[in-house]
């Protein structure tokens, strides 16, 4: 018996590398069909996908319902799906196709070319008063900006300013529901989910818009 | 003989095949080499090494990860072992059944699973359908050639393996896959297979000797 077969290596590594640089075309096949038969079969819970903005790659993440998250890159992608694995479903796939409308208007949005996003929103991840604050949000016109007072006012709780604070903070939907708007009273911008400097980008293009 | 078939050690990467009875998690960095890092994909894929840490609300105990995860994680490992068992011609079939059925399953599995076992099993029933639904198939009409041409089909792997292959006994051409490609411990082996233990590490063995002959080497090839 041979201890050191030079064949079992030569066998493995043909069994192993099959179809070499072309398996990255089968893989993308194999997963464009996967993610077609799921959304057939209603099996893809979250479909997510990535957009280049100026502030960085956003994460898209839609449910069935509408879009549920959008995320900047100092969130940290992976845990905010391994987040929405958790809370909403593991059915979780990368399909782009489902959140290109949302891409589009998301680079609209950038581009100066859209001041309102027209998308269906699923609004599962957030609840209570987080849930109202987010409700009165997109009232807040595009270009012009609310205090944390004033949004704890229209959401029915003139005194929860700190709790408007957390919503804004704790916002799934950042971009397309517009936390950046909201301000402080004495008119500095605050704190952003996507990071200070983001919320000055933000302000900046739609003062310029 | 103590050859291919050592029972003891991982093929690919030479380390113990009793990781398999663990959550898995041992397998990550090996398995990292598979992943796409170069799309979007591939984001669900860094996750796993955090999976532990990142923030949640989930409250305790192991946590699923999106099944992104698991599609760039195991789909390489699984392709490749439809492959084998199958042929090129029905490895897509069974790998996108494999996949869906997964997919489906996902939200019921325990969280401790051993997902690259699980999708293994999961493999080989999708593969005993393919075959059964061959089966039934009219057999082709008069004689046809050893391999037909497949043209157009670049991502096709070698055929004469497949031929080499197809020649095996079913049982062996599984245990060689499941062990070989999969990391399948031979005790897991049987229990998806059939037969004892000692059975599937001498069908593998078998296989493996068989392959040694029938599967050419480029240098004897004309």
């Amino acid at each position: 018996m041979i201890t050191h077969d030079p064949d079992v290596p030569r066998l493995l590594a043909a069994l192993s590398a099959s179809g070499g640089a072309a398996d990255a075309a089968v893989a993308a096949r194999l997963h464009a069909r996967l993610v077609a038969d799921a959304a057939r079969e209603s099996v893809l819970d979250v479909a997510y996908r990535t957009v280049d903005t100026p502030a960085g790659p956003l994460l898209l993440a839609a449910t069935e319902r509408g879009l549920v998250t959008v995320a900047y890159a100092v969130q940290d992608h992976a845990a905010v799906l391994q987040g929405l694995a958790d809370r909403i479903s593991p059915r979780v796939l990368h399909a782009p196709g489902r959140l290109d409308e949302a891409a589009r208007q998301v680079d609209d949005y950038f581009a100066g070319r859209r001041k309102d996003f027209d998308l269906a929103l699923d609004l599962r991840l957030s609840k209570g008063f987080r849930r109202e604050v987010l409700a009165h949000l997109p009232h807040i016109a595009y270009g012009s900006t609310e205090s944390y007072a004033q949004v704890a006012s229209a959401a029915g709780s003139p005194r929860a300013v700190r709790a408007v604070g957390t919503a804004c903070a704790t916002n799934p939907l950042p971009v397309v529901v517009p936390c950046h708007r909201v301000v402080r009273s004495d008119g500095t911008r605050g704190q952003y989910v996507g990071g200070a400097a983001v919320k000055d980008l933000l302000l900046g293009l739609e003062a310029a818009a | 003989m103590r050859t291919a078939a050592d029972p003891t050690t991982d093929p690919r990467t030479g380390t113990p095949t009793e990781r398999l009875t663990g959550t898995g998690t041992d397998t990550r960095t090996d398995r990292g080499r598979d992943t796409d890092t170069s799309s979007g994909r591939a984001i669900a894929a860094t996750g796993g090494a955090r999976r532990g840490t990142a923030a949640g609300r989930s409250g305790d105990g192991p946590r699923k990860p999106p099944f992104e995860q698991v599609v760039a994680e195991h789909g390489p490992m699984v392709l490749r072992v439809v492959r084998a068992v199958l042929g090129p011609d029905d490895a897509e079939d069974a790998w996108s059944e494999t996949f869906l059925a997964a997919l489906r399953a996902y939200p019921e599995l325990p969280a401790d699973t051993n997902v690259e076992a699980w999708l293994v099993t999961v493999a080989h029933r999708k593969a005993i359908d393919v075959t059964r639904a061959n089966a039934r198939r009219p057999a082709p009409v008069g004689a046809v050639p050893d391999r037909p041409a497949r043209t157009g089909r670049p991502d096709d792997f070698d055929p004469d393996l497949w031929q080499a292959l197809a020649a095996l006994p079913d049982r062996q051409r599984q245990a060689v896959a499941y062990h070989y490609l999969a990391g399948l411990p031979y005790r897991e082996i049987a229990a998806l297979a059939g037969g004892s233990t000692d059975a599937a590490r001498r069908a593998a063995a078998d296989g493996m000797r068989t392959l040694r002959r029938t599967y050419p080497t480029s240098t004897e090839e004309p």
